[in-house]
């Protein structure tokens, strides 16, 4: 699916209430954003000892070039992040990004269930393609998986 | 304006594979050739970006539709001055290339032969409309076409997908063998591909290599394994066909009293400055829009807007390709090795099995090319459930067992789809620019659900997890297969061209790319190239009888 397509389909899938104006004047800062959404990646697609992670800072650079084409990506984005930081300090008293490993993937793990058929799952999803992105066209990514494709001439 | 001194015997617009064909094919005749092309000479050793890695570009390469990927000065933009398009029609137009080599630089290579099922489809299965020539009158060019392009395949005798000359096939991965036992069952077949890739050397003179697998060739083959015109007929010509690159035509010249055309207009693509070109014929190869494009700005014989266009016909009749597609994963293949499965992707073709003997409400034939194994990227990775280690020993559990479908349906030819030109606004060059109106009929929607759900039923015969398609919605422009703006047909009040490309308006002006077709193909480019061929044997008879 083209990258516009997905959006427009997002979009419209998305409550009116996510973009609330209360929401959009109360929206994480820069830095909580990026911090949350390079945890978010990160615990999506952890790295190990035998096997690389997604570089969550890498995500962020992904998703800055994307929202550059679009405020409603943007808001988008900010929205499902303030309202994951929202979840996790009511459960951890701690915001998302702040969270031990171990904590993440609790507060996600319910986090994701307790969003089915609302619009934070769809920012879940986008986060998770994002990271899927990122990692599996990562030569180490790619390799991790057994890749043997692109022979030089 | 500059007068060129020289005559040409030929002047081709357009140096795609309609274009490079019509003149590789004169050319090697002694015919005197000349290509004008709007884009510049490729390099693909540096201007193609099979080698990079996608971790080396911002967005991976999965932003603007894969767009960046390809180099960007053979494309013409989105939203480019030169067209107007309608949100209802999608900016898929647009991915126009205007390079030297054309569409056929990044094409996948598919080229199987048509048959009546397509040209004479109202006699033979009672819908649709017949092509002034027959499956034999084309058979000659398709090998033809096969022997210069080096088309790989497997003799399967299938009426409605005739064999070829064929190089030897690629195998097929262990994905599309599982779905073609599948299949095979219910007497659906599923056959290796024919694609314009070399499997094994061409024989002497020629400086493509053989396909060394890998991977991608729809960004630009830098070996040349993958036919493109580029290579295989100017390269191959030897020096024989005179291109001038950069040279953007705005209009063709003709004389009124003789009733021919005489030359061309054209500017230099960066100085603008304006040339005659003079020639004995003029062949338009410049894509099933521009073709229509520079016609309908041409002055006509009567010196009303639109020359070869007595039928109003020219820029009608625009018609495109839909495509789906269906991914799953085979549970059989989970886990197991993972093997060099790039290659030259979509090994595997199911060709058309509606509307043969037995005819549904609906008209035409779709066919899928098939894709199996381990690509580049998993696409179908985040679709699977959970995260954590778990999803990633998921995926790469999954990874070697991704099977794909990608289904492409001809559309209907309806007078009412059109190019027009918008004389109120014009391009960088001063030609107006292009205005599209297109629209999907019942039938169209019709064979494209067919092909969508005959599509999930193959992948849930084959027990697949996880299938998913990549639209619910016909979408069309996506197959860069554009064209029927010049169709050719028996009768001047209803085409524009006759059966060999010649326009009935006028018999020194040609047309040699996919704007004559009368339906659109599934997979265009070897039937286009095919009917180039005989368009370019019919002007050197031509030629040696004074006929021009």
């Amino acid at each position: 699916m083209k990258r516009r397509e997905f959006i427009h389909l997002l979009l419209g899938s998305l409550s009116l209430s996510f973009f609330s104006s209360q929401l959009l004047a109360s929206h994480a800062s820069g830095k909580e954003f990026t911090e949350t959404i390079a945890a978010l990646s990160e615990t999506i697609l952890p790295a190990n000892n035998n096997s690389p992670g997604t570089n969550g800072q890498e995500v962020v650079r992904m998703i800055m070039a994307k929202t550059v084409e679009s405020q409603d990506w943007k808001n988008f984005y900010q929205k499902g992040t303030y309202l994951l930081n929202n979840f996790s300090r009511r459960m951890f008293r701690k915001p998302f990004f702040r969270l031990s490993p171990r904590q993440r993937k609790k507060c996600l793990a319910i986090y994701w269930r307790k969003s089915a058929g609302k619009p934070q799952e769809v920012f879940l999803q986008a986060i998770k393609q994002d990271a899927v992105t990122e990692l599996f066209t990562t030569r180490a990514g790619l390799e991790w998986l057994g890749y043997k494709g692109k022979k030089e001439a | 304006m500059k007068t060129s001194k020289q005559q040409s015997d030929v002047l081709v617009i357009g140096a795609g594979a309609g274009g490079m064909s019509v003149a590789y094919w004169l050319a090697l005749q002694g015919v005197d050739v000349e290509v004008v092309e709007f884009g510049s000479l490729p390099d693909p050793k540096s201007e193609f970006l099979t080698d990079l890695w996608p971790d080396s570009l911002l967005l991976r390469g999965l932003d603007k539709g894969g767009m960046e990927y390809y180099c960007p000065t053979h494309f013409v933009e989105p939203y480019n001055a030169s067209y107007k398009i309608g949100k209802e029609v999608g900016n898929s137009w647009l991915k126009r290339t205007r390079v030297v080599g054309g569409k056929t630089l990044y094409w996948t290579a598919h080229s199987p032969r048509f048959s009546d099922y397509e040209f004479k489809a109202e006699t033979v299965t009672g819908r649709g409309q017949d092509w002034p020539i027959s499956y034999k009158d084309i058979a000659y060019y398709y090998t033809k076409a096969e022997k210069i392009m080096g088309v790989c395949g497997t003799k399967e005798g299938l009426e409605q997908q005739p064999d070829g000359e064929f190089l030897p096939a690629f195998e097929l991965r262990k994905g599309e063998k599982i779905l073609q036992k599948v299949l095979g069952s219910s007497g659906i077949r599923l056959i290796p591909a024919r694609k314009a890739i070399l499997t094994k050397p061409l024989g002497a003179g020629t400086t493509r290599a053989i396909c060394h697998q890998c991977g991608r060739c729809y960004l630009g083959c830098k070996t040349s394994a993958k036919f493109d015109a580029f290579t295989g007929f100017y390269k191959q010509s030897g020096g024989k066909i005179r291109l001038r690159s950069n040279s953007v035509v705005t209009e063709i010249v003709s004389d009124r009293d003789s009733r021919k055309v005489i030359g061309l207009k054209c500017l230099d693509r960066v100085t603008k400055e304006e040339s005659l070109l003079k020639a004995r014929v003029i062949v338009v190869a410049a894509s099933a829009i521009e073709s229509a494009r520079i016609l309908l700005n041409s002055l006509s014989l009567d010196r009303s807007k639109g020359l070869a266009n007595s039928s109003d016909c020219v820029g009608r009749y625009l018609a495109e390709s839909t495509g789906v597609s269906i991914e799953g994963l085979l549970p059989e293949l989970k886990g197991t090795q993972v093997d060099n499965e790039d290659g030259s992707g979509e090994h595997g073709l199911i060709p058309r099995f509606l509307n043969l003997k037995k005819q549904q409400d609906f008209a035409g034939g779709f066919l899928y090319v098939t894709q199996s194994g381990a690509e580049i990227f998993p696409s179908f990775a985040a679709r699977l459930p959970g995260f954590g280690e778990e999803l990633k020993q998921s995926i790469k559990a999954w990874f070697p067992a991704a099977i794909r479908l990608y289904g492409i349906a001809p559309i209907e030819s309806c007078k009412e789809n059109r190019i027009m030109l918008d004389s109120s606004k014009s391009d960088d060059w001063g030609i107006p620019v292009v205005k599209v109106q297109f629209s999907l009929s019942q039938q169209d929607r019709k064979l494209w659900q067919a092909m969508h759900d005959y599509g999930l039923e193959f992948l849930n015969d084959a027990n697949c997890d996880q299938i998913a398609t990549d639209t619910s919605e016909p979408l069309t422009g996506g197959g860069l297969h554009a064209c029927g703006t010049c169709r050719m047909g028996k009768d001047p009040k209803n085409s524009v061209v006759n059966s060999f490309g010649q326009t009935h308006d006028i018999r020194n002006l040609f047309v040699a790319d996919a704007s004559v077709f009368v339906c659109s193909l599934n997979q265009p480019t070897l039937t286009l190239i095919a009917l180039a061929l005989r368009t370019a044997d019919f002007i050197t008879e031509g030629l040696r009888y004074g006929d021009f």
